[in-house]
């Protein structure tokens, strides 16, 4: 008989070593500089950056995988497109692209989406992934200071059989990436502190600007970055175009640490 | 149309789209060669203008970007819908205000709202029927249309001052029918747009130049007779509703004013029609 492959380890090592390390971070992330809800395009750029700045970030993911649609362009067809000047992000993320007509680069869905999720791992963030914002922590001022978070398969089972209480985080700033949905502003809005408007209609052309442009503090505590920008103000959708996806989670994170800086 | 009509003595044009998409110099020589009395300025973005002019304070500033915030159209299918803007709403205009960056488009303003914060920014000396204030902008105005129960994107807002929108000479007429039937049945977007080029103006679309001249001659009219509009499909005052109209109206060889309104130019200018072509 030959020498076997692998070392050896039972399965309660295995076991024990996921519940030690896993215990490790999560208690260790119960407490952190910021956190993003939602592990799309903009929450993995915000993420990065506010890493490589040397902050403590946590992002929440409702899905098993990260990346939220970044994998697939637009119709289930996995090559996602963006405008000048983002390719430059792009090329920071040693994405190859190249150019479909002038200034519009097309990428490889999975090449794109996995290189920025190994980048915003790379930088230090952390992941919950299956795991859902349930609601917002608010302290003097309704200062947004944390969220409450569930496992995904509890909430998606009727409350009867999975009766579980949630647990919260606390945190100095959150980020809200949760796309279309803007979850973490809809809990405001639940409460009266905000009100949106909904997404307007798919405008490729001019929308991209708008939500770059938009992207920011949305109440004390709380920026808004990515779709979420469109649904809070009311500007038109983009359609499949990530460009300003990866912009608008850069500049929530220059904003969240001139915040941070502030606080 | 009678009555006695005055041409404005001063005329001021605020460009406030981007140069390469309109050429002011021959904005003003077109003004000029259909008001040759009149002084025709030529003046920037018209917020840049009248903010640096009244050397606006920070609480002012404060107030007129909440005022565009507050105008913006969030329903277009509801006639009245108002809110208390976000802040982050108002940190956006107010961004724009204070910069020389012009504003992307995208927002949908209601018309007469903007018109009466322009209105508003006005200093009593130049708030007077001797000058007519025409504003070139690049964002989208819409008014309601009481017989569609919506808001329309315009071209043009007449008033005072009255504004013409770049935007809306693409967006507000109608594409032709057979556009839209292609984009239901969901042919190549870039085949349509080559197949129907010539029967619209898109965006950096060279014609937008001469299609603005007509715009600027109903805003006159309106400040002289307070009517913009003609009925003459051939005439640059018509309100033309569906792209190709427009396009007729504007850009056909010889496109110019019809008989009636040329010769109430005429009469209020004292000059021959030749000119006036």
């Amino acid at each position: 008989m030959g020498e076997k492959i692998f070392s050896g380890g039972g399965e309660k090592d295995v076991t024990r070593a996921i519940i030690s390390e896993f215990a490790r971070q999560f208690e260790e992330y119960v407490e952190s500089d910021c956190i993003i809800v939602g592990a799309g395009p903009s929450g993995l750029m915000a993420g990065k950056i506010l890493c490589q700045e040397g902050l403590k970030v946590f992002i929440i993911e409702r899905n098993n995988y990260l990346g939220g649609g970044f994998w697939i362009g637009g119709y289930l067809m996995n090559k996602v497109t963006v405008r000048a000047p983002a390719q430059k992000i792009l090329d920071e993320l040693g994405v190859p692209y190249t150019e479909a007509s002038r200034d519009l680069f097309v990428a490889d869905g999975p090449h794109a989406c996995s290189k920025l999720i190994a980048a915003a791992c790379d930088a230090g963030v952390k992941f919950a992934n299956m795991t859902v914002f349930d609601d917002l922590i608010l302290r003097e001022g309704n200062r947004v200071a944390g969220v409450v978070i569930n496992w995904t398969p509890v909430q998606a089972l009727p409350r009867q059989i999975t009766c579980v209480d949630p647990v919260a985080l606390e945190t100095k700033l959150v980020i809200d990436a949760t796309g279309h949905d803007a979850c973490v502003v809809a809990k405001l809005e639940e409460r009266g502190l905000i009100k949106t408007v909904g997404y307007g209609a798919m405008w490729v052309e001019q929308s991209e600007d708008l939500v770059v442009e938009h992207t920011g503090e949305v109440h004390p505590g709380l920026v808004v970055t990515g779709m979420a920008v469109s649904t809070v103000y009311g500007v038109p959708r983009m359609g499949p175009t990530f460009g300003a996806m990866l912009l608008s989670g850069k500049k929530a994170a220059e904003i969240a640490l001139k915040i941070l800086k502030k606080g | 149309m009678d009555g006695d009509f005055t041409v404005p003595s001063i005329i001021q044009l605020y460009n406030g789209v981007d140069p390469e998409e309109l050429k002011s110099e021959d904005l003003v020589a077109f003004l000029k060669r259909y008001f040759p009395r009149s002084i025709i300025n030529l003046r920037e973005d018209f917020f840049s203008y009248w903010l640096r002019r009244c050397g606006a304070k920070e609480e002012r500033l404060y107030s007129l970007a909440k005022n565009l915030a507050q105008s913006k159209v969030y329903h277009p299918d509801k006639k009245s819908f108002s809110r208390e803007p976000l802040p982050g709403e108002v940190d956006f205009e107010l961004k724009f205000l204070m910069s020389d960056r012009i504003k992307p488009v995208g927002v949908l303003y209601e018309g007469f709202q903007v018109m009466v914060i322009c209105s508003d920014l006005l200093a009593p000396d130049e708030a007077t029927g001797d000058h007519c204030h025409i504003i070139l902008t690049n964002q989208l105005l819409g008014t309601w249309d009481e017989n569609y129960c919506r808001c329309h994107i315009r071209v043009s807002i007449c008033g005072f001052p009255s504004t013409i929108s770049t935007t809306g000479v693409i967006e507000g007429p109608a594409r032709p029918r057979e556009y839209y039937l292609g984009r239901t049945l969901s042919a190549n977007p870039e085949s349509l747009k080559k197949a129907f080029r010539p029967r619209y103006i898109g965006y950096g679309d060279p014609r937008l130049q001469e299609v603005i001249k007509g715009y600027l001659l109903q805003a006159l009219f309106y400040h002289i007779t307070g009517n913009p509009f003609c009925n003459d499909k051939g005439c640059r005052l018509f309100n033309a509703h569906w792209q190709e109209e427009m396009i007729y109206a504007q850009l056909r060889s010889g496109a110019s004013l019809c008989d009636f309104h040329r010769q109430i130019l005429e009469r209020v200018s004292c000059k021959k029609n030749q000119d006036f072509k």
